[in-house]
């Protein structure tokens, strides 16, 4: 069962990060259910969570807007999906796990988050780490849209 | 003074920089993990430190630091997406002075700061 429980903390956490680091706002869209692996974006942070809830989360930014976001975060230029700008969506992507873990913790979940790994490309694949359906929430922001791609499975040790 | 700060992002390490610059701390030294940050220790009268890090983590660097008698009492503030009660009270435990949750504003990293050096 997949309960929409699960994804606000995710969604709360996405627009926090944003806003208070970036000063950007991020404005939530309808969520759909995703049937495949492709991500919509060209730079994705993916981090996994274990313990007695499994799964993973995954922020993926169009190409343009990852820039952005590196550039209103760190108040500098960015040159193309550097290093920079990877790490920058890395730490966006762990500030959405951390932010979400610590809402899911007091209603009972209790769960790692790992290191985030980088995924860059046109038609890149996240391969989530949970076994329930994958939740993809599309954002509106600054024009362009990210998505936030949470795979969240309650009560299984990893 | 000078001020190290532990990140495994160069993103955060910069964010943290460039405030620390603007709040006046220009002797500010970066170092990847805890293994790099006990090799940077010389001199530090501050130190900032992420919690999820390769190689050595934020809580091992704190225990290793509250554990030698030259940084017993040296100033530290974990700054970590780690925001649940549990993690801040072992963080606490630990050792650290303070505690900042990712994400954070210029304004509560300065009065942190200023909070942790006037003690």
């Amino acid at each position: 069962m997949y309960s929409v429980e699960y994804i606000n903390p995710f969604i709360a956490a996405t627009v926090q990060a944003l806003e208070v680091m970036a000063g950007m706002k991020p404005e939530r869209g309808k969520p759909f259910v995703k049937t495949d692996h492709v991500a919509a974006g060209d730079i994705s942070g993916v981090i996994g969570l274990a313990g007695e809830a499994v799964g993973s989360v995954a922020v993926t930014f169009p190409e343009n807007l990852a820039l952005k976001v590196y550039e209103a975060m760190v108040g500098e230029e960015a040159r193309g999906l550097n290093d920079d700008v990877r790490d920058a969506v890395g730490e966006i992507a762990n500030m959405i796990a951390g932010g979400a873990k610590a809402a899911l913790t007091k209603e009972g979940y209790q769960f790692r988050i790992a290191i985030p790994t980088i995924v860059v490309g046109k038609n890149h694949t996240i391969e989530h780490k949970g076994q329930g359906p994958c939740l993809v929430v599309p954002f509106e922001m600054d024009g362009e849209t990210f998505w936030v791609e949470v795979s969240f499975l309650p009560g299984r040790e990893a | 003074m000078k001020i190290l700060t532990v990140d495994d992002s160069s993103t955060m390490r910069r964010i943290i920089k460039n405030t620390l610059n603007r709040l006046g701390y220009t002797d500010v030294v970066e170092a990847e993990d805890g293994v790099d940050g006990l090799a940077k220790m010389a001199g530090v009268g501050l130190v900032l430190t992420d919690w999820n890090m390769p190689e050595m983590d934020g809580l091992t660097f704190v225990k290793a630091l509250r554990s030698n008698p030259q940084y017993k009492e040296i100033p530290i503030i974990m700054v970590t997406t780690e925001a649940a009660k549990k993690e801040i009270l072992e963080a606490i435990k630990a050792g650290v002075t303070d505690y900042i949750v990712k994400p954070f504003t210029p304004d509560t990293l300065k009065e942190k700061i200023e909070r942790v050096l006037a003690a």
